[in-house]
């Protein structure tokens, strides 16, 4: 077992191979060279280390990541599998949470579904509703919108 | 990695998604979006936009072979596309004029034994029925007068003419005059000499000196073999003529003495006077190099370029770069290179991205010494960027940019030796003035209307300026500025990424 601290104080008792589906906890097992030793995780919290070891321990068993070396832009692909899907139905905070943790703890296939969870909630939508979906304030002034809006009308006539 | 602030405190407002996630994470979920939700994210803010336009990602979008799923095979938006990575001040190709009024591409079948022909600029004739009175051939075509926009030819069913091609509507050549050697003529080249106000055309084996201003032979010479190509020297009283295995140097004051001769070591395709260097004559061919010749000490040999290619077809000065560009074939497909003649410009070779089949012939647009128009045997007009490497730029016409005429597809084979299928050979490009080019297509003479002067006439909003001529559009373009600034900060240094996109 491998004990995990949360930024916030928590303690994690988890079995090292769900540990290790992060790879910066994996390499920090591998140079401590103990896994009994606690390792702090200071830049998540415990409600978010929780639902990510939760995604960790469901996918303890997959097959080791393919290497990267392709280019990822290949994989076009939104499609997330129904477990992932339901395990992301989170408010869009703790969605942003699950992305920046899985960033830092190194997990990739965490990280692919979070951003293709946002990819999915950004795609069909006219710039106002991804404002809104996204609280972004509009920083362009009218006539900056309107001719970004006008060069761009060669792509919004399919 | 970057999320210091984000995680640690939570506010009682939702956050701006940009201000929480780090570039390279929006960067990631941008990637799976395709072009058309990209272009939707950029007017919602600033740094979305940045993002959203960022270069790196939309050459990845183009990368992927899967672009016609991203545009649901929409060949507009493909050509739309290309146009968007192109860095060169060029519109697109946008409308065929037909100059003929029975100029629609023959529907008739091209003999196998014609090909070989036609790739030495030779229309197909003799295979094309004449029920028609426009149904000619046009074997190769010139310039007369730039300025006025008069094309000459030699035709043949016997004359040869004169077009003019500023006036789309003119639908039949201007003036004519009988030529009885074309007739059965298998070739013919047809050349206009300024200096000396002549015209030089071969017809078969025969050289025929013709007067410009009185359109009337003045005299000819018989050759024991074919006419493939000829040239009159720019600086004396001169004219080369390029036959199976040799080189002739006539003196026009002479014509009927016997002519200085090179042999050289196959068929010819291509002579040229270049114009940094008139004393000068270089020759290609079927053959794999080019040679070059002084033509005050004629037939000394000045310098021999090996190639590799199996086939130079046309050789175009280049004095911006000191060197030649030649055209042609290698292993079957199109290949374009640059020779030096000079320490200062390095040679350069494309046989990746050139053409899939044969280039055939090369023009240069009036303004603009950074990009060549090439001619394919495959029925392509593509443009290169000459000035660095050669990589292609964008394809004016052809197969990939769904060419079509008169409601129907152009009917284009890539495979010279499927004797059965129609082949649409861009044998001849004449830069016309700013704008246009003649062509000479499969014997025809069509209008290619494009380039544009200046980076702001790329967009023209209402795209059809010449509405009265009963032409066919091809794709109306409407390039969009923001996209092409965005993509372009970053294009400049990826040149030869350009020629890996278009090459799918």
């Amino acid at each position: 077992m491998v004990k995990l601290i949360s930024s916030d104080g928590e303690t994690f008792s988890v079995e090292k191979d769900v540990a290790e589906r992060s790879i910066l906890i994996k390499n920090m097992i591998e140079d401590v060279g103990d896994s009994s030793t606690e390792i702090p995780i200071p830049n998540v919290t415990a409600n978010v280390l929780k639902k990510v070891l939760e995604w960790c321990e469901h996918h303890k068993s997959d097959p080791a990541p393919v290497s990267e070396d392709d280019n990822d832009s290949r994989k076009k692909s939104t499609d997330i599998d129904e477990w992932d899907q339901k395990f992301m139905q989170v408010d869009q905070e703790m969605l942003f949470e699950i992305i920046l943790a899985a960033n830092y703890l190194d997990i990739k296939a965490l990280l692919e579904v979070g951003c293709k969870t946002v990819a999915n909630m950004i795609k069909g939508k006219s710039p106002e509703e991804i404002r809104r979906q996204f609280n972004i304030q509009m920083d362009f002034t009218p006539e900056e919108e309107a001719q970004i809006r006008r060069e761009n009308e060669w792509a919004e006539d399919r | 990695m970057d999320i210091n602030e984000s995680s640690s405190s939570v506010c009682d407002h939702p956050r701006d998604i940009a201000s929480v996630l780090p570039s390279e994470i929006i960067s990631q979920v941008f990637g799976y979006l395709p072009a058309q939700d990209l272009v939707n994210l950029f007017p919602v803010s600033k740094r979305i936009y940045d993002l959203a336009s960022s270069p790196p990602l939309w050459h990845s979008l183009v990368l992927d072979r899967s672009i016609r799923s991203v545009f649901s095979d929409d060949e507009d938006y493909i050509s739309r596309y290309r146009l968007l990575y192109s860095p060169f001040r060029i519109r697109g190709l946008t409308k065929w004029a037909k100059l003929s009024s029975s100029s629609a591409i023959a529907s008739s079948s091209h003999q196998t034994s014609l090909i070989d022909e036609k790739l030495d600029h030779v229309a197909a004739s003799a295979a094309t029925t004449s029920s028609a009175k426009e149904d000619f051939s046009i074997f190769n075509i010139s310039m007369l007068d730039e300025s006025r926009g008069l094309v000459i030819g030699t035709v043949d069913d016997g004359t040869v003419r004169v077009w003019d091609v500023t006036n789309n509507s003119a639908s039949t050549s201007a003036a004519q005059t009988r030529n009885p050697d074309l007739v059965n003529a298998s070739n013919s080249t047809i050349e206009v000499d300024r200096t000396q106000n002549r015209l030089w055309i071969s017809a078969e084996n025969v050289l025929q000196e013709w007067d410009c201003n009185t359109m009337q032979k003045i005299s000819q010479i018989s050759f024991s073999k074919k006419i493939a190509a000829l040239s009159p020297s720019p600086m004396s009283s001169a004219v080369f003529t390029a036959t199976q295995g040799g080189i002739q140097c006539l003196d026009t004051r002479t014509l009927n003495s016997t002519p200085l001769s090179v042999s050289i070591p196959g068929y010819p395709l291509s002579l040229l006077s270049s114009s940094f260097s008139p004393t000068t004559i270089s020759v290609s061919g079927r053959f794999p190099s080019v040679l070059t010749y002084d033509t005050r000490y004629f037939p000394a040999l000045l310098d021999s370029t090996y190639s590799g290619a199996h086939s130079l077809s046309s050789l175009f000065s280049l004095p911006s770069r000191n060197g030649i560009i030649a055209a042609g074939e290698y292993n079957g497909r199109g290949t374009l290179e640059f020779l030096s003649s000079s320490p200062s410009s390095k040679a350069w070779v494309n046989r990746y991205s050139a053409s899939r089949s044969a280039l055939l012939c090369l023009a240069q647009p009036s303004w603009t010494n950074e990009i060549i128009y090439a001619g394919s045997a495959d029925g392509a007009i593509r443009c290169f960027d000459v000035s660095l490497d050669g990589s292609h730029v964008r394809e004016l016409a052809g197969p990939d940019t769904a060419v079509r005429f008169d409601g129907g597809n152009l009917e284009i084979v890539n495979d010279l030796s499927g004797g059965n299928n129609d082949l649409v050979m861009i044998s001849q490009i004449l830069p016309l003035n700013t704008r246009d080019c003649a062509l000479l297509v499969d014997g025809k003479l069509k209008i290619l209307d494009s380039g544009r002067l200046t980076d702001d006439d790329l967009i023209d909003p209402n795209g059809k300026s010449k509405s009265e001529v009963s032409d066919v559009e091809i794709a109306e373009i409407q390039m969009d500025q923001n996209i092409r600034r965005a993509v372009r900060r970053e294009m400049f240094g990826m040149l030869n990424l350009n020629a890996v996109l278009v090459s799918f």
